[in-house]
Order: C-alpha cells, then structure tokens, then sequence
C-alpha cells in the first residue's frame, strides 16, 4: 500500500488538477441566475472574457508565489510589507478562503435540502458535510491529494450528464447575435467569482509542487483553458436549452434545465438527481482544498507543527456562519461580500504583493528576500 | 520532549479523527427522509375548474361544503381535483383490469397549495406530485384570473417536474379526473399517453406545449398553444388547441389549424396527410410524412417585412383511395403527387399563419426570430409590431419527396 503521509510534493501537472478542479463546484448553481440576469444571452460570452480574466489573476498570483518558491504566503507577507499589515493580508487570505468553503456549504446543502434531504433538519447537512471536509483536511498532504485526485473524476462526469441539456436546445434562445447593452455583459465577468473561486490557494500550494520540465504558468493554465471551456460550452447550451428569461427566473437555474430533460427511450427518470450527487464531490474538493489552505497559512505564519491543529479551531466558526446564513437576502449578501473580498484581494492586494515583490528584489535573480537567517 | 509532544498531538489527531467519524456514523446512519411508497399517495391528475361547478345540486351542495375549508385569506375560486394512483389491488365490482386504478379527491378555494394541504383531511398519506402526469384546466377556470395564478404552484414546487403535459377543457375538468380508461391503465398515464401520440397523430399538439415550454413562453412574453381535450359521457379526445396571448385564452383552433402550426414549427413527426388525386379530384391519396424540416427567416427590405418558410418533407404514399388504377412506379404521375401534396401543406400554413394574424397572436414567435435576425431594424419597429404583424406576409416553399409507394401496389 503506497505511503501516502509521506508524500509531501506533488508534479506540476498535479498542481494544476488540484488548482483547477476545485473551480467548478457547487457555488454556481445559484450564481447562475445573477449571471443570466445581467449578461442574459451572452452569458457564454461573459464566461469566456470571466475565463481569461480570472487566468489572469491566478497567473499573477503565481507569479508572486515563484519569487518564494519555498515559502507560503504566511511566512513572506510580513517581511514584504511589515508584521501589522501581513497579518492582516494572512487574514484577509484566510478570509477568501473560509468565504469559499462557507458559500460551498451553503450552496450544496441548500440544493439538497430543496430536491434530495427535504426533510434532514438543515444544521445535519451542514455539520456533517463540514466534519468530511474537516476529516480530510486532517489527513497530511499526500493522503488529500490522492483524495482530490479521485474525487476529480467527477468534474468531466459532471459536465457530460449537464450536456444532457443540449436535447432541448433552441438556437432561437441565443439570438440575437449583438446584444442591447454590454454593460451586463461587464457585469456577468464578476458574477463569475463564484464560478472560479479558490485558486488563491496557489499561495500556499506552490511550495508543495516539484519544478518539472512544464512551467505552472502552463499546467494551471491548461486547467483554466478546460474549465472556462465547459462554462462557455455550457452556457450556450443552458441558454439554448431553456432561454435566458427564464434562466433568470429560476432559483437554481442548472437543476431546472435538466429537470426538463427527458431521454428518449430510457426508463432514466429525474436526471438532476445524479447531477446534484455529482456535484457533492466536485464541491468537497473546493472545500479541502480551502480548509488544507487555511490550515497550511496558519501552521506556517504561527509556526505550528503542522496544519491540522487549525482544522478543528475553524470548523465551529464555519457552522455557525453557515446556520445563521439562511435566507435569500443573507444568502445575496454573503455572495456580494464574498465577490468583493475575492476581487479585491485577486486583484488589488496580489497586485501590490507582486509589485512589491518586484521592487525589492531588484535585480537578483535569488528568489529571497528579507534578512538571510 | 519534543519527540515525545510531536506523538502526542499525532495521538490527539487520530483521536480526533476517529470521533469525528463515529460521530458522522451516528449523523448519517438514519435516513430522515425516507419514506416508503405505499406511504404516498401518487398524484397523477390535477384538474382544476371554476369553483361553481361544485354545487350543481344539492346534495353536491353538501359535498362541496365538506371538500372545502375555512379561509382567511384568497376565495372559493377554483375547484382541484387530484386523481390518485390506487396502489392495492381493487377488489370492486368488475375486478381484474376493468377495476378501478385510481379515485379522486377534490377541494374549493384559492390559492392551490392551501387546497392541496387541505386535501390531507381527505388522504391518509402524503400527496406526491412527482409523478403528476397531466394538469386539466377547465375553460371557465381560465377565464377567471388567466393561467398563470393556476400554473403557479406547478412552476414553483420543486416536486413537480418540467414535462407534465397540460390540457384545456371546455368543458368539467373533474369528470376528466374521474374517467376510468376501458384499457385499465390509470386515468393520468392514459392522458400522457394521448398527449405523447402527437408525433403520430396530426391533430393533436404537441411537443412544446407542457409546462416546462409554457413557462418558458410567459416568461419570454411569447404566445403559446394548449392541447385541447373534450370529454363527454365516458369519451375523451384531444384534437385542436386553445390559444393563448400571454396569461389570456383567446380561443381554440380546429385540427386543420393544428396541422398547420405543426406544419410551420416543424414539429410533425410521422403525419397522415390526405389530398386530391391529380387525376381524378373526387377520390384522395394519403401521404404518411417520416421527415420534417422547417426553417422560417424574417426579411426587411426597405419598409417591407416579410417571411419565408421552406418546409422540406419526406414519406410514403400511406393509402390510394382512387378508383381508378394508376401506376404509381409512373414517375411522372408521382411527382404530380409530390407537387399535389406541397400545395396542400402550403395553403395549410398560409391560412394557418392568417387565421393567428387575425386574431393577433404569435404563437410561432416571429417577433424573437426577427429581433433574432435583425436586432437593429427590430428596434425601429419594436413599439409598432401589433400594428404591423396583422399584414405581415408569409411566402411558403415546399419540397416534398416520395421515398416509397406501399408495400402492394
């Protein structure tokens, strides 16, 4: 049996899986109709714009991460811009991560309670989907990136029981060509913070992953290419299928597309039910991912043995956060803070970091910087 | 010491774990949500009518007073009727597949889903929808308040599912609900049944007209077409449709209006369609119709809008009533057929297209394949297109193909 424990690096190609599997998950079932709503029919070319946008942010993060190959963002943040303020960045980070894992949560446990466990009290579904994830994020590196690995499998599967859609699709629905404003086209970019949430784990990643002949620039990338494809491919399909008006109208706009579906011939009855279960998978390694990320930053920044000791100290803050979060507008509210605090630190505090990373680095081409211990 | 704190803390960790799981373990061991079948009581008919018809008499003046409730709020608009699927075995008079596979219950009031809960004072066991083959809607029902406020509850329940087919009746809803077909199967399989066979059946509509294509309609602002379905003394027919403009029933089209909207959205799948013998008018020649396309495009040349719609078919000759023998391996005598049957299927859609133009409707969407094809002119004209639709022509092409004659000729 293989010693997984031991395993603490992984291959460039397994960072990008890890990074980018955890993209598609169950947060954007209810996103998708804001998403809708603004871009309307050009919602697959939102997705593509939101694809190369997002890639770009990831990409900026790994270049921040590559000037401190061996170090997490817990332990250079501070001698970048001082202890005070890189411990409110280390925050602030683990702030985007427990946002992910909360909106994880509350969206997974929302579909299941509406279509699947409409009778388990909601605070089951929470806490024992948060003690799985809690359980994995306990186990050492190795052991979560076989998990993940594994579970990853389910993203295709995902993807190709949702094309299922396509046996309704209306090329009318897409039409016309040239839309009324673009404004929400603009609009539907940042909708999809919850379509590409947690690659900030990179931060933390990087100096788990073995410098390989591919780059990670390239490995992530090709992850990001194969995702933003199913979204673009999967938004024509959605619109087509079952019409952006209506598409906005639903509370979970997937599941009712194929709630629509019916296969021909085939005794296969109540379809989304499978593409609900093959979501829950999807979602758990988003959630591991995040709470590894927060274990990881914590253990580095506060100089623990390891991050498993951070694992049990956030997880009843994390249930409370999900229980109290129960109606729509809480549930808009916490999406709208989430969306600004991701964007705000992909694009403002990463931004700085890398500038300043820069700066001060000079013109040595050693990645260190700070006092030499 | 350090060695000694490090297996310690790997020891709290593993213990840790283990609770977590036995923990877990105890969460999911249960299942909250389980619920037996013969626990259910399965919904196969939801009939709704004006609420009137509850007191014809009255002894049903009685009945009606208990199959209601008291309300605070909303009216005794509506009458629901929920057949039900019996699960035990009818030992009732008859037995055997003549029993009877279903009863019905009903209940007055407004809004639908307080009826229904209303209803569980007349079931032992939870209603369940998920299994809701047909939804019937009386004409008088809809002419109360529109579909919408009926469709409602359908639309907004997660139990119920996209494709449950949906009927309009001018006449009572709950004799629907309560019609025991011959054949022995429950009254809301055979009512999906009808509906499913309008692949087959030319008079009857079909394909996008259930709630799933409803819903999409109203929320787009589109038109849209209802199966109709007449029942009278234990004989159900669905043939023609109600039309209707957004949440309004404007009226009803006859079976040759219907093939003629089939004709149009392409949506005919293996049609019988009877025309004149080109040589000898008194007699007919059927042609079965196996392939189907349509493709209408909008045109706007200067001031001038206007459609094409190019409709390619493919089939056999089904059936030659002629009496006269003909040799139907005489290709010049079978593409006078051919042409024949184009210029039938052409003056269906024509008249088809008037007859929605008359009464202003748009149930093929024209208005979304315009703006669909041309958005920039579609914004000059958007404000004035109920003014222009009515003179709007359609120029109709039609190849049609004889692949076969029969199997004996």
């Amino acid at each position: 049996m293989a010693k997984l424990e031991g395993k603490r690096k992984m291959s460039s190609w397994q960072l990008g899986l890890v990074v980018t599997s955890g993209l598609l998950n169950a947060r954007l079932l209810p996103a998708t109709s804001y998403l809708v709503s603004h871009a309307q029919q050009f919602a697959w070319l939102s997705s593509a714009l939101a694809g190369l946008l997002f890639y770009l942010a990831a990409y900026f993060i790994l270049r921040l991460a590559e000037h401190f190959p061996e170090e997490t963002l817990g332990e250079y943040t501070s001698r970048l811009v001082g202890k005070r303020l890189g411990s409110v960045i280390i925050a602030f980070f683990i702030l985007v991560m427990y946002l992910n894992i909360v909106n994880c949560t509350i969206a997974i446990v929302n579909v299941f309670s509406l279509y699947l466990l409409d009778q388990t009290p909601r605070q089951i579904l929470i806490i024992v989907l948060l003690l799985a994830a809690a359980y994995c994020t306990l186990q050492e590196w190795g052991v979560i990136l076989r998990v993940i690995q594994l579970l990853a499998i389910s993203v295709p599967l995902l993807f190709a029981f949702y094309s299922l859609i396509f046996l309704n699709f209306n090329l009318l629905n897409l039409l016309p060509l040239w839309p009324d404003s673009f404004g929400g086209i603009i609009r539907g970019i940042f909708d999809h913070t919850d379509y590409y949430p947690g690659y900030e784990s990179i931060l933390v990643l990087l100096p788990l992953a073995r410098r390989g002949t591919v780059s990670f620039a390239k490995t992530i990338g090709w992850g990001f290419f194969a995702v933003t494809l199913m979204y673009v491919l999967g938004a024509i399909i959605f619109i087509g299928a079952v019409s952006a008006k209506t598409g906005a109208n639903v509370s979970e706009p997937v599941i009712y597309a194929l709630k629509s579906v019916e296969l021909p011939g085939t005794f296969i009855e109540r379809l989304e039910d499978y593409m609900i279960m093959f979501f829950m998978p999807a979602t758990y390694i988003s959630m591991v991912l995040s709470y590894f990320s927060i274990g990881e930053v914590c253990h580095k920044w506060l100089k623990f043995n390891n991050h498993q000791t951070f694992v049990p100290v956030f997880l009843p803050l994390l249930f409370f956060v999900c229980n109290i979060v129960d109606s729509p507008e809480q549930r808009e509210i916490l999406r709208n803070i989430s969306m600004y605090i991701t964007l705000l630190f992909s694009f403002g505090i990463t931004l700085l970091l890398l500038l300043l990373a820069k700066r001060r680095k000079g013109s040595s081409e050693q990645c260190f910087i700070g006092e030499k211990r | 010491m350090f060695y000694r704190r490090k297996a310690l803390t790997e020891m709290a960790l593993k213990i840790l774990a283990a609770a977590m799981s036995i923990f877990i373990s105890f969460l999911t061991a249960g299942c909250w949500d389980l619920k037996e079948t013969q626990d259910r009581n399965f919904v196969l008919i939801a009939a709704i009518d004006d609420a009137a018809i509850a007191k014809k008499s009255a002894s049903e003046d009685e009945k009606a007073r208990i199959q209601t409730f008291v309300q605070k709020y909303g009216a005794k608009e509506y009458m629901l009727s929920l057949q039900i699927l019996k699960l035990a075995k009818s030992e009732s008079k008859g037995g055997g597949a003549q029993a009877e596979r279903t009863f019905v219950i009903s209940n007055t009031g407004k809004p639908l889903f307080e009826m229904v809960r209303d209803m569980l004072g007349q079931s032992s066991k939870s209603l369940y929808f998920e299994h809701l083959a047909a939804v019937v809607v009386s004409e008088a029902a809809v002419k109360k308040n529109g579909l919408q406020p009926i469709l409602d509850f359908f639309r907004r329940d997660p139990e119920m599912r996209w494709r449950t087919r949906i009927f309009i009746t001018p006449g009572d809803a709950l004799a629907i609900a309560k019609y025991n077909p011959p054949s022995g199967e429950p009254g809301g399989r055979y009512l999906e049944g009808l509906a499913k066979n309008n692949k087959r059946d030319i008079h009857i509509a079909g394909l996008k007209n259930d709630i799933g294509y409803i819903t999409q309609a109203i929320d787009n602002g589109a038109d849209y077409t209802i199966p109709r379905l007449d029942y009278t003394d234990n004989v159900p027919k669905v043939g023609g449709v109600a039309l209707f403009k957004k949440d309004r029933l404007v009226g009803y089209a006859d079976e040759y209006i219907t093939s003629g909207l089939k004709f149009i959205y392409g949506t005919e799948k293996s049609a019988v369609i009877p025309v004149k013998c080109p040589i000898h008018p008194d007699d007919e020649v059927v042609f079965e119709l196996f392939k189907h396309e349509t493709k209408i495009v909008p045109h706007i040349e200067g001031e001038n809008i206007y459609f094409t719609l190019a409709i390619t078919m493919q089939g056999n000759i089904g059936e030659f009533d002629c009496k006269y023998q003909h040799n139907l391996h005489d290709y010049a005598f079978l593409h006078s057929v051919e042409q024949a049957i184009a210029a039938e299927v052409s003056q269906n859609a024509q008249e088809t297209w008037k007859f929605e133009q008359q009464l202003g409707i748009d149930t093929y969407n024209v208005k979304t394949t315009l703006k669909g094809y041309h958005p920039f002119e579609w914004q000059k004209i958007k404000d004035r297109w109920e003014e222009i639709y009515p003179s709007v022509p359609l120029i109709v092409s039609v190849n049609v193909t004889i692949r076969a004659v029969g199997e004996h000729d």
